[in-house]
């Protein structure tokens, strides 16, 4: 891992469009602006590690389609019996 | 079982499938799968399976955002429809994928991170909303219409 010391103001760039600029330092948290181009999504890690985890999560379970039959709330099983056409369909 | 991937090509069984939709970034976790089917069947609607082309053993379980309360429809930047195509709101399909507990018997849906399709482009993606109050485990209960929960 490259590390580097900054100061507050101070900016890091990657490539030609991305700068990490160091926005206030207060104790033990660091703000920090970022420019990137808009098909680079960014996200906190903790928080893509968390979604990655649920989707993992989701598409593990082995008795899925029974549970979704047998515990889906009432009025969501209304629909879908009322609905003869598929969401995407429409 | 009734969720066995062999089931999908047939006709017999109800089972509509959709036509390839294209995840250029894939999903979290399973970054390596670009091409994605819907997959219905009569008997777990409103439920659909998210399939994997590139892996059909490997599917989500998800709903249609737009049978669900209305507040917690998706605030989606600009920025990120662009990454499919930029679709008019009409062209917009949100998804929630769903994560069922069998020993509890809960099913949670990830209101953090809905799917979205562009239904005229066929393009997909996952996208992670940075709003409060958005969770990856709502239980599904409290997003009915009704208003009630179960």
């Amino acid at each position: 891992m490259l590390v580097l010391t900054r100061k507050c103001g101070e900016s890091i760039r990657v490539a030609d469009e991305i700068v990490f600029t160091i926005l206030e330092c207060a104790g033990s948290q660091v703000r920090v602006g970022i420019t990137a181009p808009p098909q680079l999504p960014i996200h906190r890690e903790e928080v893509y590690l968390r979604i990655r985890e649920e989707n993992l999560a989701a598409a593990r379970g082995k008795d899925t389609l029974d549970v979704l039959l047998k515990s889906a709330p009432e009025e969501l099983r209304k629909i879908g019996s009322d609905s003869g056409e598929n969401p995407e369909n429409e | 079982m009734s969720d066995k991937p062999k089931d999908h090509a047939s006709k017999s069984d109800r089972v509509e499938l959709s036509d390839p939709l294209e995840f250029p970034a894939g999903l979290p976790g399973f970054e390596e799968h670009k091409q994605f089917i819907f997959e219905s069947r009569a008997e777990m609607r409103p439920f659909l399976w998210l399939r994997s082309v590139d892996d059909p053993e490997m599917a989500l379980p998800i709903i249609s955002c737009l049978l669900l309360k209305k507040q917690v429809l998706l605030h989606i930047s600009k920025e990120e429809l662009s990454l499919i195509g930029s679709p008019a709101e009409a062209d917009i399909a949100p998804y929630y994928i769903l994560r069922v507990d069998p020993k509890e018997g809960t099913i949670t849906a990830n209101t953090k991170a809905p799917v979205i399709i562009n239904t005229k482009s066929m393009q997909g993606r996952q996208v992670i909303l940075e709003r409060d109050g958005l969770v990856v485990d709502e239980p599904l209960k409290n997003l009915v219409p009704s208003g009630e929960g179960a």
